[in-house]
């Protein structure tokens, strides 16, 4: 079976990865693994575009193996729909750092989305703007989810 | 028209249509008597004249107080607004649906659908929740089968609108039939987060289908213990069915399998499992995750269940396309448990 989740290592040293597409109960972490073992690791996490149920359990198994590495794994750039499983599910992100994550906006003059980058940088407020002008056309794009508890797996951190 | 505002003014959507011209097109619908409805409600007339509306004439509609619910013949629907009921009348309601599941729906405030509904499967007998503001369609649909109806087809929900259709036989199906979907999003130039909810409600209902549902004629599961990333060691017989439909304004998914195999005694766990908007646990080793049925409960509007043990289950994912994920997030979750009898 054909693997709907890609990712490419970004550097010799392999330690950053971007991950694309679907995960799925055919995602192959083990490269990554191996690399995670190896060196600290950052994962970006922006064009993962969904994952499914068995997916959920290949990334924390996934998350449950890179855990024993003497080495810290940094997840940047979560898209929306894994940040969707880390107020859902338990032990989502494992023991990794999340740094930031994707906002996502939608423009209901043009109909088209973007995303911002929200660092999640120890210390400092995360405020998540409501409004930001839609690069697309140039009216008031939304922030496409529920503001108060978007960032809520933090609270649980 | 249908009393009450419907919540998408600006698109027209089968959604506004009156009930009175949606169900004449259905063989199907077919009450045997009048039927009799309980209405718990501290403002009753917030919403009398809609479930008068939604049902058909001679419906028999009366407004009751919560100590005369046990005392109510079995047929009689309830019907629990719950927005503002005291604590101690919803617990009243909530006893009712665990001695009449089938017969009790509860109308539930969007902003507090996820608490509510948490607290009402936790008493054990939660079949039917419509977070209101409900459409005024699945008020109507949803009443006519608490009150008796028999099971519609999944074009009700969206009359006059074409569904694509594809069998459900392996693995192999399943990108042909969210091909389907990924075609439906593109066509009505959906919002990329809203075609996500649409794939992955299309995605865990077919897996379902697949490899929970089959059974062997014993009862026994015949794939359920089989990896998702194996494929089926032969065809699903007989095949399960996929639907999609979109209108622009909704889009409806439905997945048909020819087993009925969900069993009834585990359903109160398995639906307080699902409605729970938090702390999931996946379920380790060989098989599903244990997540599909919460991730397509989350990913939509409303989920239809209709099981008919032994014999057939049909699941329905609601998505309101208007106004984008957020939308989306703050319409809270409907759903309804349908269980017919069995061979």
């Amino acid at each position: 079976m054909t693997s709907r989740l890609q990712h490419r290592f970004v550097d010799d040293a392999r330690s950053q990865a971007i991950l694309s597409g679907i995960i799925s109960e055919d995602a192959d972490f083990s490269q990554l693994v191996t690399a995670a073992q190896q060196a600290a690791l950052t994962l970006r996490l922006g064009e993962i575009e969904r994952i499914s149920s068995t997916g959920v359990r290949e990334w924390i198994l996934f998350m449950r193996a890179v855990a024993t590495s003497p080495h810290p794994v940094t997840l940047v750039e979560v898209a929306p729909t894994l940040v969707r499983q880390l107020n859902m599910i338990d032990g989502f992100g494992g023991s990794a750092t999340i740094a930031s994550v994707v906002l996502p906006y939608y423009c209901d003059s043009c109909g088209k989305e973007h995303a911002q980058v929200l660092p999640l940088t120890p210390g400092e407020p995360r405020n998540i703007a409501e409004n930001r002008p839609c690069p697309h056309c140039g009216e008031q794009a939304e922030f496409d989810d529920l503001p108060a508890s978007y960032l809520a797996f933090l609270d649980g951190a | 028209m249908v009393a009450g505002a419907p919540p998408f003014r600006r698109l027209r959507s089968p959604w506004q249509t009156a009930p009175s011209t949606v169900h004449k097109g259905w063989p199907h619908v077919s009450e045997t008597r009048a039927p009799s409805v309980a209405l718990v409600s501290t403002e009753p007339d917030r919403c009398i004249r809609r479930v008068r509306e939604a049902l058909p004439p001679p419906a028999d509609v009366r407004v009751a107080p919560v100590d005369q619910l046990a005392s109510l013949p079995p047929r009689t629907a309830v019907v629990v607004d719950a927005r503002d009921l005291p604590r101690p009348s919803l617990l009243v309601a909530a006893k009712r649906a665990v001695d009449h599941p089938d017969r009790t729906l509860f109308l539930v405030p969007a902003a507090q659908s996820e608490s509510l509904t948490e607290e009402l499967a936790s008493a054990g007998g939660l079949r039917h929740v419509l977070a209101e503001p409900v459409r005024p369609l699945d008020l109507h649909l949803t009443l006519r089968r608490v009150c008796g109806a028999e099971p519609f087809p999944v074009q009700a929900y969206l009359p006059a609108t074409p569904f694509a259709e594809h069998a459900l036989a392996g693995v192999h199906d399943r990108p042909g039939a969210l091909q389907q979907v990924e075609r439906a999003a593109e066509d009505h130039g959906l919002p990329g987060r809203l075609t996500e909810l649409a794939l992955t409600v299309a995605e865990e209902l077919i897996t379902n289908a697949l490899y929970n549902a089959p059974v062997s004629p014993g009862g026994d599961p015949l794939y359920r213990h089989l990896s998702r990333a194996e494929p089926l060691p032969d065809p699903v017989r007989p095949p399960g069915r996929f639907e999609v439909g979109c209108d622009g304004a909704t889009l409806v998914i439905a997945v048909r399998d020819a087993f009925g195999s969900l069993l009834a005694h585990r359903i109160p766990d398995d639906l307080r499992r699902m409605v729970q908007p938090r702390g999931h646990r996946v379920v380790d080793g060989a098989g599903g995750a244990g997540l599909g049925l919460v991730m397509a409960y989350h990913s939509v509007e409303h989920l239809h269940i209709d099981l008919v043990p032994g014999r057939s289950t049909q699941v329905i994912g609601i998505i309101g396309l208007t106004g984008g994920f957020r939308r989306f997030a703050r319409a809270g979750h409907s759903f309804n448990l349908f269980i017919g009898e069995g061979p």
